[in-house]
């Protein structure tokens, strides 16, 4: 099965929440519910989001929204969003008699909308074993949109695909700090929950740990990326993660992003 | 005759607020803002409490509430 990183979850589920999180009680006034481990978190809206499957270099786009409100949060150990009106229905129009029909059928469209949608909350999250790479896309021109670019790779038994998850965020954002701020709480919760961490790869995540902005690239994405990361699964999704060299019944682990033995703690070298 | 004209000049004056809110805003607060600037224009002595109530407050509420200020761009 392939990991979506988002998925549809309802409030009568009593899934764990270690691939997906899981919902907030309703009189919290969160979409998500967030334990202590997550700290002390940084929310941001964004309006749009895009999930696409990348394997052998075909893109596969498994999911686009956009004109909803995703309410998302970069905590102490993965980046996780909600959005309870994913499915809004409308889009109708017509001129003159047409927009009284376009009026009628907007309403009707929406009221099915709310009604399929009932209980349902689009939900997903990044952990931060999980992450490669993270990074922005600034608004630079008209037509341009502020995103936000976070990626991920799939066991080899979910297909081994890279998978990128995009948000498109409002213009009054800067996509580049909030990377800055993934990639810096990244850091500071590999090097305090991964096991498997050595000399070299410390000194890279302790120079992560205090990241400088990324400059600016036209038309493309400036992205920071993790020294190694592990393939998604339940068993890297809280820490810690990895093993220690030398450590007794040590798992084997690929280095290669398109190979893997499928192991829940698979980790990569980017 | 004095009221109905206030009335009116409230509404254009929301719609004119309404039209310099940014599109997130308005995204955030989960409210169509073409649907309510028309609505304001249109027909503000009807809509005018509705718009006072049930949106404004939301946009009020969402302006920068919902974003940590470290995210927001500085110009």
């Amino acid at each position: 099965m392939t990991f979506p990183v988002l998925t549809i979850r309802s409030g009568d589920q009593e899934d764990d929440d270690r691939l997906f999180p899981d919902l907030a009680a309703p009189t919290s006034g969160r979409v998500t519910a967030l334990s202590p481990l997550d700290g002390k978190p940084a929310p941001f809206v964004a309006t749009g989001v895009t999930v696409t499957r990348i394997v052998e270099g075909t893109h596969h786009k498994v999911l686009a929204l956009s004109d909803v409100r995703i309410d998302v949060d970069v905590t102490d150990c993965r980046v996780v969003l909600g959005c309870q009106k994913y499915d809004k229905g409308g889009g109708w129009t017509g001129f003159g008699a047409g927009a009284v029909f376009a009026l009628a059928a907007n309403g009707v469209s929406k009221a099915m909308a709310a009604n399929r949608r009932r209980g349902k909350v689009l939900v997903g999250h990044v952990r931060y074993a999980w992450l490669g790479k993270v990074g922005g896309s600034p608004k630079q021109g008209w037509l341009d949109t502020e995103q936000l670019r976070l990626i991920v790779h799939e066991t080899a038994q979910d297909g081994g695909a890279m998978v990128m998850l995009t948000l498109s965020l409002p213009k009054s954002m800067n996509s580049l700090a909030i990377s800055q701020d993934v990639v810096r709480r990244a850091a500071t919760w590999r090097l305090s929950n991964d096991l498997s961490v050595d000399q070299e790869e410390r000194l890279s995540l302790e120079q992560l740990q205090h990241a400088q902005p990324l400059s600016a690239q036209p038309k493309s994405f400036s992205l920071y990326t993790m020294p190694t990361s592990f393939r998604v699964s339940a068993g890297t999704a809280v820490g810690p993660v990895g093993q220690a060299p030398g450590a007794q019944g040590r798992e084997v682990l690929d280095v290669s992003p398109g190979g893997g033995t499928g192991e829940p703690e698979e980790r990569i070298t980017s | 005759m004095t009221w109905t004209w206030l009335v009116w000049l409230a509404g254009w004056a929301l719609v004119i607020d309404a039209v310099r809110r940014p599109a997130h805003q308005w995204t955030a607060a989960d409210r169509n803002r073409t649907f309510w600037v028309a609505l304001l224009t249109l027909m503000a002595p009807i809509f005018l409490i509705p718009y006072l109530v049930g949106v404004l407050p939301r946009l009020a509420r969402t302006s920068n509430a919902t974003t940590a200020p470290e995210f927001l761009r500085e110009d």
